[in-house]
């Protein structure tokens, strides 16, 4: 089991955004995939808050998620070095990609990887629900409470 | 000062923005392509096909890519920074907050019952997803059983199967799915 110290802390958030394709969720999703289930290092309760605290404060929710969590590990020194491991991969890629973007723009084989990897997505994503209700639909309320948002998200 | 100015809309589109990703789209067009004029409509569209293939969260591949286009690396490094920093400043007072109170009744009774709207966002997003991936649209009510792309929907099944098992990271199902992409559509 890794220490939870800044270096791991960099890495580990290093290696998460590196692999979020698709943006906020989904790096929600890998992330309690390695810090609940494999190190532990939160609890589902503490997951499910990160998620709710990071959607609703302003701002892209990775880097927010990457705050909340660094710094529940390591104080404010932990928050920076997520944060610093969470900006790192889309700085570095974007920026490459923007040097050659004309070259970039016309791949053929561009609209199959899409389509393959937003399966790939869905699956996650749908994957991720499944285990949070565990932990988040307790009583017949929650129950409730998840379908009212559900058809406010679906239907606006 | 082009780097001054690329930190300050950034740093308001990151202060703006709430609900994150998608719903910040809007403001990014309106500010990149519409007032500042840092990318065209098409480069911008661009960017969101590139987002989808890359990882990390949209609105700093977009402030990347825009910063590098209008003043080269440095100009992706102040468009970043700008875009980080009202997250770094209003969470980390969240995470205080969080860690003082949450034990709280009031508190910790709110969060248990955001918890299950929390649920209800991401699986909205994932039936948002799921449908442009299977369907090929976006928009629910034009969903028909015709439209379904049988191969889309294998990929998918095959797809959380996979995830199921726990042997497989999330992210390497995620490229695996677009490999495979690439190969049946």
């Amino acid at each position: 089991m890794p220490k939870n110290n800044l270096p791991t802390i960099f890495f580990y958030s290093l290696r998460l955004s590196a692999s979020a394709f698709g943006g906020g969720y989904v790096l929600i999703s890998l992330m309690r995939r390695i810090y609940t289930e494999r190190l532990g290092w939160l609890t589902e309760e503490e997951m499910l808050d990160v998620t709710a605290l990071s959607q609703t404060a302003p701002g892209a929710s990775a880097v927010n998620a990457a705050v909340l969590t660094g710094y529940k590990l390591h104080g404010i020194s932990g928050a920076a070095a997520a944060v610093a491991g969470t900006l790192l991969p889309p700085l570095v890629i974007m920026s490459v990609l923007a040097a050659f973007y004309n070259t970039f723009a016309e791949v053929p084989f561009l609209a199959g990887l899409l389509t393959g990897m937003q399966c790939g997505v869905a699956a996650v994503l749908l994957h991720t629900v499944l285990g949070m209700t565990k932990s988040a639909l307790k009583k017949p309320l929650h129950a409730i409470i998840f379908a009212v948002f559900l058809v406010l998200m679906l239907v606006f | 000062m082009l780097y001054f100015e690329l930190f300050l809309q950034f740093f308001l589109i990151g202060a703006l923005s709430f609900g994150g990703g998608y719903a910040s789209l809007p403001l990014i067009q309106k500010t990149v392509v519409e007032q500042q004029g840092w990318l065209t409509f098409t480069e911008f569209a661009d960017v969101l096909t590139l987002s989808e293939v890359t990882p990390g969260p949209i609105a700093l591949n977009a402030a990347s890519f825009a910063g590098y286009r209008t003043a080269g690396f440095a100009g992706s490094i102040a468009a970043t920074l700008g875009c980080t920093a009202p997250s770094c400043i209003i969470v980390s007072i969240l995470a205080v907050l969080y860690m003082k109170y949450r034990q709280g009744d009031l508190f910790s009774n709110l969060l248990t019952a955001i918890r299950p709207a929390v649920c209800a966002m991401i699986f909205s997003s994932f039936a948002a997803v799921a449908s442009l991936a299977l369907f090929g649209t976006s928009v629910f009510s034009e969903i028909a059983l015709s439209m379904l792309n049988t191969v889309s929907l294998l990929l998918f099944a095959g797809a959380l199967l996979l995830l199921g098992t726990k042997t497989v990271p999330p992210a390497a199902v995620i490229v695996l799915s677009g490999i495979c992409g690439i190969i049946l559509f």
